[in-house]
C-alpha cells in the first residue's frame, strides 16, 4: 500500500461524502400517489344565527387616531379643532426676556387625504379655548365665521398621507393670532375645508401618530446676534372633530367606525372534518352592505378582520398577527370579500382559537367610512365564510 | 487495528441513524425498494458472492469466515436517470447501505452485528395538475418527498460442525422511520400553500437460518438460508395503524473455485412478498407480488498468493420488484451489471473495495437507469 493509494482512497471517500441529494422526478396520480390523490372542496358557512353583534364605544375623541375635516361629501360634513397649551410671554436667554413675534407656523401631520384632488384648501379659524368634545356640529359651525378666520392655506398637490403639511403665517395675519390676556396664552384653532370642495382630509391627532405643532418664531433684544432669534414650539394638547351626521345605527345590522367607534363580532362553526384534518387553501368573508358605501375615492377606508384570543363578546382581545384587510369602495352596494385564511387557520386543531371574527375599521374612529352590513337579523344577506380546503391523500401510506 | 477500535466501530454501527439505499421512483409504493445487504466486494461480483462473503449480511453461516475482530462500512453514491409518462429527470444521492462488525468467539464459532438497508423509501416527486376552484381552473403544483426506510439490524452466530459444514442463525430487528412531506402551492396567490409532514415508523423482528457446505474440498461450496419475519408494526405519527405481513425468504447459492485464481458464484433468492398484498390494498396501495432474484459473478485474483491485490470482479444480477406502481402493469424488474476491485492496506489490516454497477429498472412505461459506485472500507485487528 503506497501513500498514493491512501490519498486516492481518502479522496474518493471525501468526494462521495460531500455529494448532496437530488431526488425529484416528475410524476402523476394515481401511480405516484400512495394512499390516494388529494381532494379539494369548497364549503360556505353562514355566520351562526344571532351570534353577530355590534358593540359601540371603543374609541372616543381623546383616542381618535385622526381628525376628520370635510366639505360636501356623502359621509357628511366634518370640522376639527385643536387647543394648544399656554405660550409664555417671555423666553429664557440667560434671563427671561420678552420677545417680538416674527412669524408663526402650524405643522399638520396628514393621516389621509384625497389623492385624486390637487386643490384642497384648509381654513384656519380662531375658536374659544373653552371648546370641548361636547360641542355640537351646529355650535361649531356658529364659531367658524368669516370674523374668526385666521388664514386659508393650500395643501400642496405633492402632499401624501404620512407627510406633514406646514404653513407659515406672518405679517398682518399675525394680528389674528394674538392671544387675549384672559386666555393665558392658550390658543384654540378650528379647521374646515373651503366650502364646495367636495372632499375631505384626515389630520394628525393626540391619539394617533402625532398632533399638530404650533411654532412661534420670535426676536429677543440681546446683544449676541446669534441668540436674537428664538422659537417656541407646542404640540396640541386637546383635539376633536364633529360630524354633521351621526353614523347610521341599526340593531338589525352590523356597523363599524364612527365616533365613538363601533366594532362587530361574527361567530362561525367549522365542520369537524375541516377543523381536524383539512388544510385550508382560502377563506373569504363575504359581507353584504345594508346601505350604500360612502367614502372618499382617493382615501379609502380599510376594513380589518381579525381573530380573537378569547371570546369575551365585545371585550374579546383580537389577534394582531393574523389579519385580513380590505379597502372599502367609496360608493355602491357590492358585496365585500375579505381574505381571512390566516385567521381561520388559527381555529383549527385541538387548541384552536375561538371561531370568531372581529371586525373594525383601520384608524378606528378616524375614518370617513362607516359601513353598515347585513346581519342574521336582516332576513337575507347575512355574513358568510367561503372556504376552499384540501383533504390530503394519505401519501405516507406504505 | 486495536480491539478498542473495533469496538468503537461496532458502537458506531449500533448508533448509526437510518440507513438508505438508492432513491428511486420505484420506491414510492409499499415499503419501497428492497436492497441486497452485500459488501462492496460482493457487490462488484453482482452480489453473487454474498452468500459466502463474511462481511455481507445475507447468510448468517458466512460469518464463520471472520477469524479476527473486524469492522467495515459501505458508502454508495448513485447517479440516476428516470423516465415515466410524465417526464424525465436526473438525480443523485449518497447512502450508507451496510455497517458490519464481527469476530471469532472460539475456533468453531464466530459472531457479528450488522445494520443494513432492508427497504428504502427515499424519493421525491413533483407534479402539476389543474384544480377547479371557485369556478376557475387553477394550476396546482405538488411535491411529495419521502426519506427513510427500514433498517435490518442483525445479530448472527455461525458454528462450524466441521471444516466442511457450517450453520448459522441470525436474529433480526426491523426498524425505521419514513418521513413523508407533502406540499402544494397554487399559481394563484389567493390560495395558500399547504405543507403536511407525516412520520411512519416500522418495527418488527425475524430470524434467519443459514448453512454452508463444501462437498468438494476447495472446489465447490454450497449455501442456503431461510428467513422468517414476523408481522411488521406500522405507526403513523406514533399512532398504531396495524401490521403488515412480512415475506418469507429462501435463498440458495453455489460457489465454484476451478483454480486458485478464479471464483465463480451464483445465487437464487425467492421472497413471498404477496403475503402483504391484501394489507397494502386495504391501505389503498397497489399490493405486492412474490419476487425472485438471481445473480452470477466471478472474482479473478491477479496474484494467487495475494488475494487483496486488485482482484477483478464482475457480475450480473436480475431481480423482480415487489411493489408495483400500478395494478395494471406486471411487476417491475431490475437488471444490474457490475465490476469491482479492491486492495489491502495497513499491513493487511485494512481492506478497501470498490464496485461500480449499472442498473436498469422498468415497469411498463416507467424506466430508470442508474450508475452506482460503492466503496467498502474494513479494518481488522
Amino acid at each position: 500500500m503506497t501513500l498514493r493509494q491512501n490519498v486516492v482512497g481518502a479522496a474518493l471517500v471525501a468526494a462521495i461524502g460531500a455529494c448532496d441529494q437530488q431526488l425529484t422526478v416528475p410524476g402523476q396520480c394515481p401511480e405516484f400517489c400512495p394512499g390516494g390523490n388529494s381532494q379539494v372542496a369548497e364549503i360556505v358557512i353562514p355566520v351562526t344565527l344571532d351570534s353577530d353583534t355590534t358593540f359601540v364605544g371603543y374609541v372616543g375623541n381623546l383616542e381618535v387616531p385622526a381628525l376628520l375635516v370635510s366639505e360636501g361629501i356623502e359621509p357628511g360634513e366634518a370640522r376639527a379643532w385643536y387647543q394648544f397649551p399656554s405660550r409664555p410671554d417671555t423666553v429664557l436667554v440667560d434671563e427671561w426676556l420678552p420677545y417680538t413675534i416674527d412669524s408663526v407656523a402650524f405643522s399638520f401631520p396628514m393621516v389621509g387625504l384625497d389623492t385624486l384632488r390637487d386643490d384642497l384648501r384648509l381654513i384656519l379659524h380662531r375658536v374659544p379655548i373653552t371648546l370641548d368634545t361636547t360641542v355640537t356640529f351646529e355650535e361649531m359651525e356658529a364659531l367658524l365665521t368669516d370674523e374668526s378666520v385666521v388664514d386659508t392655506v393650500a395643501l400642496a398637490d405633492t402632499l401624501r398621507a404620512g407627510q406633514v403639511a406646514r404653513f407659515v403665517l406672518s405679517g398682518d395675519v399675525l394680528s389674528r393670532l394674538e392671544i387675549p390676556a384672559d386666555d393665558s396664552g392658550f390658543l384654540g384653532l378650528g379647521i374646515r375645508l373651503v366650502p364646495g370642495t367636495g372632499s375631505g382630509v384626515r389630520l394628525g391627532s393626540l391619539g394617533g401618530s402625532a398632533p399638530p405643532v404650533w411654532t412661534t418664531y420670535a426676536r429677543v433684544e440681546v446683544s449676541d446676534t446669534a441668540r436674537q432669534r428664538q422659537s417656541l414650539s407646542f404640540g396640541a394638547d386637546q383635539n376633536g372633530y364633529i360630524m354633521a351626521r351621526p353614523p347610521i345605527t341599526d340593531p338589525d345590522a352590523l356597523w363599524l367606525g364612527g365616533l365613538p367607534s363601533a366594532r362587530s363580532v361574527l361567530r362561525f362553526e367549522l365542520p369537524l372534518n375541516i377543523r381536524d384534518s383539512a388544510l385550508i387553501l382560502r377563506a373569504t368573508l363575504e359581507l353584504v352592505p345594508a346601505s350604500p358605501f360612502a367614502g372618499i375615492p382617493g382615501d379609502p377606508g380599510i376594513l380589518q378582520v381579525r381573530g380573537v384570543l378569547r371570546d369575551l363578546g365585545g371585550k374579546s382581545t383580537p389577534t394582531f398577527t393574523a389579519v385580513g384587510a380590505r379597502e372599502l369602495p367609496s360608493s355602491g352596494s357590492e358585496t365585500i370579500s375579505v381574505e381571512v385564511q390566516s385567521v381561520v387557520e388559527l381555529w383549527r386543531g385541538a387548541n384552536g382559537l375561538p371561531q370568531m371574527l372581529y371586525l373594525n375599521m383601520l384608524f378606528d374612529g378616524g375614518s370617513f367610512d362607516r359601513p353598515l352590513f347585513r346581519s342574521t337579523r336582516s332576513g337575507m344577506g347575512a355574513p358568510q365564510l367561503r372556504i376552499d380546503y384540501l383533504v390530503p391523500g394519505r401519501t405516507e401510506q406504505p | 487495528m486495536t480491539r478498542t477500535g473495533v469496538v468503537a466501530i461496532a458502537l458506531g454501527v449500533s448508533l448509526a441513524g437510518p440507513l438508505g439505499a438508492q432513491s428511486s421512483q420505484f420506491g414510492v409504493r409499499g415499503l419501497g425498494l428492497p436492497s441486497l445487504p452485500v459488501s462492496a466486494r460482493s457487490h462488484g461480483a453482482g452480489g453473487a458472492l454474498g452468500f459466502f462473503d463474511q462481511e455481507s449480511s445475507i447468510n448468517p453461516a458466512s460469518v464463520i469466515g471472520i477469524t479476527r475482530p473486524t469492522a467495515s462500512f459501505n458508502v454508495l453514491q448513485s447517479w440516476r436517470s428516470s423516465e415515466n409518462p410524465y417526464g424525465d429527470a436526473t438525480g443523485r444521492d449518497t447512502h450508507f447501505p451496510l455497517f458490519f462488525a464481527g469476530g471469532s468467539i472460539n475456533s468453531r464459532m464466530s459472531g457479528s452485528l450488522s445494520a443494513s438497508v432492508y427497504t428504502d423509501r427515499t424519493f421525491g416527486l413533483a407534479f402539476q395538475q389543474p384544480v377547479e376552484l371557485r369556478g376557475e381552473s387553477v394550476l396546482a403544483t405538488d411535491t411529495l418527498t419521502s426519506k427513510g426506510g427500514i433498517t435490518d439490524l442483525r445479530g448472527a452466530l455461525a458454528y462450524a460442525f466441521s471444516p466442511r459444514l457450517v450453520v448459522g442463525v441470525g436474529l433480526h430487528l426491523l426498524t425505521g422511520i419514513n418521513r413523508v412531506e407533502y406540499r402544494r402551492h397554487f399559481d394563484d396567490s389567493a390560495y395558500a400553500a399547504v405543507r403536511l409532514v407525516n412520520e411512519v415508523s416500522y418495527s418488527g423482528a425475524g430470524v434467519s437460518l443459514g448453512a454452508m457446505a463444501e462437498p468438494i474440498r476447495s472446489r465447490l461450496q454450497l449455501a442456503g438460508f431461510v428467513r422468517f419475519d414476523g408481522d411488521l408494526g406500522v405507526d403513523r405519527n406514533d399512532e398504531d395503524t396495524g401490521e403488515l405481513s412480512m415475506p418469507q425468504t429462501l435463498g440458495v447459492a453455489a460457489q465454484l473455485t476451478p483454480s486458485r485464481r478464479l471464483i465463480l458464484a451464483a445465487h437464487l433468492i425467492r421472497q413471498s412478498w404477496s403475503r402483504m398484498d391484501q394489507d397494502l390494498r386495504e391501505r389503498d396501495g397497489a399490493g405486492a407480488v412474490n419476487t425472485q432474484a438471481a445473480a452470477f459473478g466471478l472474482e479473478w485474483l491477479r496474484d494467487g498468493e495475494r488475494s487483496g491485490r486488485f482482484p477483478i470482479r464482475a457480475g450480473v444480477r436480475w431481480a423482480e420488484l415487489p411493489f408495483r406502481l400500478t395494478t395494471d402493469d406486471a411487476a417491475g424488474r431490475e437488471y444490474g451489471v457490475s465490476i469491482g476491485t479492491g486492495f489491502l492496506f495497513a499491513g493487511g489490516r485494512g481492506t478497501f473495495d470498490l464496485a461500480l454497477e449499472r442498473v436498469w429498472r422498468d415497469e411498463g412505461a416507467f424506466t430508470e437507469r442508474m450508475m452506482g459506485l460503492k466503496l467498502g472500507i474494513g479494518l481488522r485487528q
